[in-house]
């Protein structure tokens, strides 16, 4: 069986990337304009801190990373990898696609020297995926939505 | 106190009053990609209320299908509650004119703003919460934050969510 290959973002994958989030994520995804808001023209883009999987010359996978800075109560500031929108196309979920793009995320954040890698997830996909596969912990803060019908 | 579309040159005003997160960790971003996250995501508003001298007091940033992506309120203003009920009121005015049909923010539980959002009879629920690991298992990383990795902590960074 052929296997996807991994490589970082490439001017041009925009659309497919976008098609993809949208075809794999259950509440759907934006636009194009929005991707590229969001990550390409964001300040500081890092093309190799995206990272998609091709199978047969298809896009069928895709993590995004960015550094972030945060500050512990002592003043020390310090760079967290913050991760989102790590999608695999439904036909190729539960094989070995998505650790290889977790790995190949490990070792760019490694040598951009982030402390931590993080994101936000929901309760089952942590206990399904995340903390047993490698080892992450969730924070004890919640985030809250505050909402009123209109 | 008048509430009214925030500019470009609003953006250092915006910027002091930005969210920030509970348990002692902050996210710290540059104003440059603070920027750029909040106030020029596309197909979003920014409305702010400024008091008598021009102080911006509150702000909200929100897209028009309900969601309100960024908001911040200067928590020793003698007028921050009129100044986030009368932002939050255009706000909602807004957001119904465009057809949503119910506006939501995501804070942390401890935010001022949270507190002031219950108070104005918004209803609150958890939705999510962060997850981290140490970058390749390094155990003196892992050392090093420690202190706030255990009691948890959650940056506030609802674009990435």
């Amino acid at each position: 069986m052929e296997e996807p290959v991994h490589r970082p973002f490439a001017d041009g994958d925009q659309g497919e990337i976008v098609n993809l989030l949208r075809g794999s994520m259950s509440r759907g995804w934006g636009t194009v304009e929005e991707w590229e808001w969001k990550y390409l023209r964001r300040p500081g883009f890092d093309p190799r801190r995206v990272f998609v999987a091709e199978l047969r010359g298809e896009l069928v996978a895709c993590l995004h990373t960015t550094s972030v800075w945060v500050r512990h109560p002592d003043g020390t500031r310090f760079r967290v990898s913050l991760e989102g929108d790590f999608a695999v196309a439904p036909r190729l979920r539960g094989g070995f696609i998505t650790g290889v793009l977790h790995e190949a995320a490990e070792h760019e954040i490694q040598r951009a020297g982030d402390l931590l890698r993080g994101g936000f997830s929901t309760a089952e996909l942590h206990e399904r995926l995340y903390r047993p596969r490698w080892g992450y912990r969730m924070a004890s803060e919640r985030t809250v939505e505050l909402s009123k019908p209109l | 106190m008048r509430i009214r579309p925030a500019t470009p040159a609003d953006g250092a005003a915006l910027f002091a009053l930005r969210g920030r997160s509970c348990a002692g960790i902050v996210f710290d971003p540059d104003f440059e990609c603070w920027s750029w996250d909040v106030l020029h995501r596309p197909g979003s508003g920014t409305l702010l209320a400024e008091d008598a001298v021009g102080r911006v007091v509150a702000f909200a940033t929100f897209t028009h299908d309900g969601a309100v992506v960024e908001c911040g309120m200067d928590a020793d203003a003698p007028a921050r509650d009129d100044a986030l009920a009368r932002l939050m009121g255009e706000v909602e005015s807004r957001l119904r004119r465009a057809g949503a049909a119910s506006v939501r923010v995501r804070l942390d539980p401890g935010d001022p703003v949270a507190l002031a959002l219950s108070a104005l009879g918004y209803a609150s629920r958890v939705v999510t919460a962060p997850q981290w690991r140490p970058v390749g298992g390094d155990a003196s990383a892992a050392a090093r934050i420690r202190d706030c990795w255990d009691p948890g902590w959650s940056v506030r960074l609802s674009d990435y969510r």
